[in-house]
């Protein structure tokens, strides 16, 4: 029997209409997925804080500021992100 | 890292006594960092060409999500370089006139501290091999302690049988 891709893709659609995940499901996700990465910003930032007492340097102060400025942009983006999708 | 002399650098940890002097600081070697700085500008540049091609296979998507998609991807890449960077960095391996302190971050929330006095130092031995070791000078450094102490290992840092030498005559110097 032979494989009739284009019906396949069409049940797929069907099953899984594309519109609707946009929707209220796919929001929540990436609403998820910019939240995680804020705590994840954040616990980059404790750990590098962390290290950076261990064995204070120039370049750890300039990693920190970095890890500083990467959360701060999460936050702002999971914010703007609740606002705006 | 390339002085060979034996005089004390002007670094501290939180650890240090008093009257101890870091005569060493060693990272891994900077040619390991090449897989992620690769993974990075491949990254940077995959939206140039992947966006087109969303936007042509799903016109369904609105602005917003495609701002949320690339907003999110270049946080995301930035976080990547961001950490692989820190985990490079903050490796370090510390050789005071009393100790060997090598300190590992593996991953984001796991940190090992080892340390082994020069006294309790046994023996040396490192490795180097495959092409990229032999071509950039860089391998991995064993030192073993007594048999009930931890042993230390100094991963891919550079010219290993320099260090190897350095330490044991440290270590010949304190028994």
């Amino acid at each position: 029997m032979d494989f009739d891709f284009n019906r396949a893709i069409d049940n797929f659609k069907q099953a899984f209409p594309l519109d609707d995940l946009l929707g209220t499901t796919s929001k929540w996700g990436l609403l998820m997925l910019a939240g995680l990465q804020a705590v994840f910003a954040l616990l980059a930032l404790k750990q590098i804080r962390l290290l950076d007492q261990f064995i204070p340097t120039f370049g750890g102060k300039i990693i920190e500021t970095c890890a500083a400025v990467y959360t701060v942009a999460s936050i702002v983006f999971f914010i703007g992100c609740i606002i705006y999708l | 890292m390339k002085d060979s002399s034996r005089e004390p650098l002007n670094i501290h940890f939180q650890t240090q006594n008093p009257d101890e002097k870091v005569y060493r600081v060693y990272r891994k070697s900077f040619v390991t960092n090449l897989d992620w700085i690769g993974i990075l500008i491949a990254g940077t540049s995959l939206p140039l060409w992947a966006f087109p091609q969303i936007q042509s296979l799903l016109p369904q998507l609105t602005n917003n999500y495609l701002y949320f998609i690339l907003g999110f991807w270049y946080l995301a890449l930035f976080g990547f370089g961001l950490v692989s960077l820190a985990k490079w960095y903050f490796h370090v391996s510390l050789i005071t006139d009393s100790r060997v302190l090598d300190i590992d971050l593996i991953g984001l929330l796991y940190r090992n501290v080892a340390e082994a006095h020069l006294q309790q130092i046994q023996d040396v031995s490192h490795t180097q091999g495959g092409l990229l070791q032999l071509v950039f000078n860089y391998g991995d450094v064993y030192i073993q302690t007594a048999a009930t102490k931890q042993n230390i290992e100094l991963i891919n840092v550079p010219a290993p049988g320099e260090i190897h030498d350095y330490i044991t005559d440290l270590a010949a110097q304190t028994h």
